[in-house]
């Protein structure tokens, strides 16, 4: 793999590969878009539709369990950041039978809310592609 | 880098192939039964009631309560608790290993608040200086933080070394 015979890593000279690596600012770093406001976790049994499954993030309380919550929106996050364009379909196909296609539809638009996510077309579907906007895993804070 | 070198290097890009033919689709009322067992399953023992819980499936249809176990037990959704100590009715049942398993990605909860931690203190450090020296140890989600960064032309990564001219580079649009 084009290495000279007798070649050996600890006879390198070592001052070659030390050096410092530093990450500078560019003006448009302070210029980057505020995160959204939290908005709440959905539950989807209410009023309006009484058979709508409680998400699984929801207990019998209709309190939000958080290390559930977490661990789901990650779950999400973690595919659509991995796989551009990917859709909720896909999503809850890969993270069966952890979330349903419902939940994973919910957690979608509860990204986009955050502004962490954004989607191709105005309305978003089974089949709708979803991709990571910057600062995605902001999404988090606060949670 | 276990972590880092799985996300990017495992994970092809999609490219749908179309829309799969719906198989096995669950009634509404299903579907709903299946949430309740769950959620009976996953509330903290200290604020669960019984008899609220049990109000609650016996509302549903005898069939849909079934049908909802049998899918759940098929799918290995739940599982029955090997321990007989049961403290209260309609407790004894638990989510699989395969259920927390199928939640487990490359990027977990860790590195997304790695990354937020180094995004929080990075704009603490930008706040001070124009330019900050990184670590070599940096974790992953610190990297997955740069690499969102450069690729959204917010930063540039520099190394002006003058004791080796060779490897100066420079990552990032101007």
């Amino acid at each position: 793999m084009g290495l000279v015979d007798g070649y050996e890593t600890r006879s390198m000279p070592k001052h070659m590969v030390d050096f410092k690596v530093f990450i500078v600012a560019k003006p448009s770093y302070f210029e980057r878009p505020v995160v959204a406001a939290l908005p709440p976790a959905p539950e989807g049994k209410n009023s309006a539709n009484p058979i709508e499954p409680i998400r699984i993030w929801i207990d019998m309380n209709r309190n939000v369990i958080k290390g559930m919550w977490l661990r789901v929106v990650t779950s999400v996050l973690s595919m659509i950041t991995g796989r551009p364009g990917i859709h909720p379909r896909e999503i809850s196909r890969m993270l069966s039978p952890g979330v349903t296609l419902k939940e994973t539809i919910d957690v979608i638009q509860w990204l986009c809310g955050r502004e962490a996510v954004e989607i191709k077309g105005k309305m978003l579907t089974e089949y709708s592609g979803c991709w990571a906007r910057e600062g995605y895993y902001r999404a988090l804070d606060g949670l | 880098m276990g972590n880092r070198a799985n996300h990017f290097v495992c994970y092809a890009y999609e490219d749908p192939i179309g829309r799969e033919a719906e198989t096995n689709k669950s009634s509404e009322v299903v579907d709903y039964v299946k949430s309740i067992i769950k959620a009976n399953v996953i509330t903290d023992a200290a604020s669960y009631n019984p008899a609220e819980a049990f109000a609650l499936i016996h509302e549903q249809p005898e069939d849909a309560v079934d049908e909802a176990f049998f899918e759940l037990n098929s799918n290995k959704v739940v599982a029955h608790r090997k321990e007989h100590n049961r403290v209260s009715p309609g407790r004894n049942y638990e989510l699989t290993d395969k259920f927390h398993t199928s939640l487990r990605t490359p990027m977990d909860e860790k590195l997304f608040a790695q990354a937020l931690k180094f995004d929080c203190n990075l704009r603490n450090m930008f706040a001070q200086q124009q330019a900050v020296e990184l670590s070599p140890l940096l974790n992953d989600g610190s990297v997955a933080c740069i690499f969102d960064l450069v690729a959204n032309g917010r930063v540039y990564i520099s190394a002006p070394s003058r004791s080796c001219r060779w490897l100066i580079f420079k990552i990032g649009p101007p």
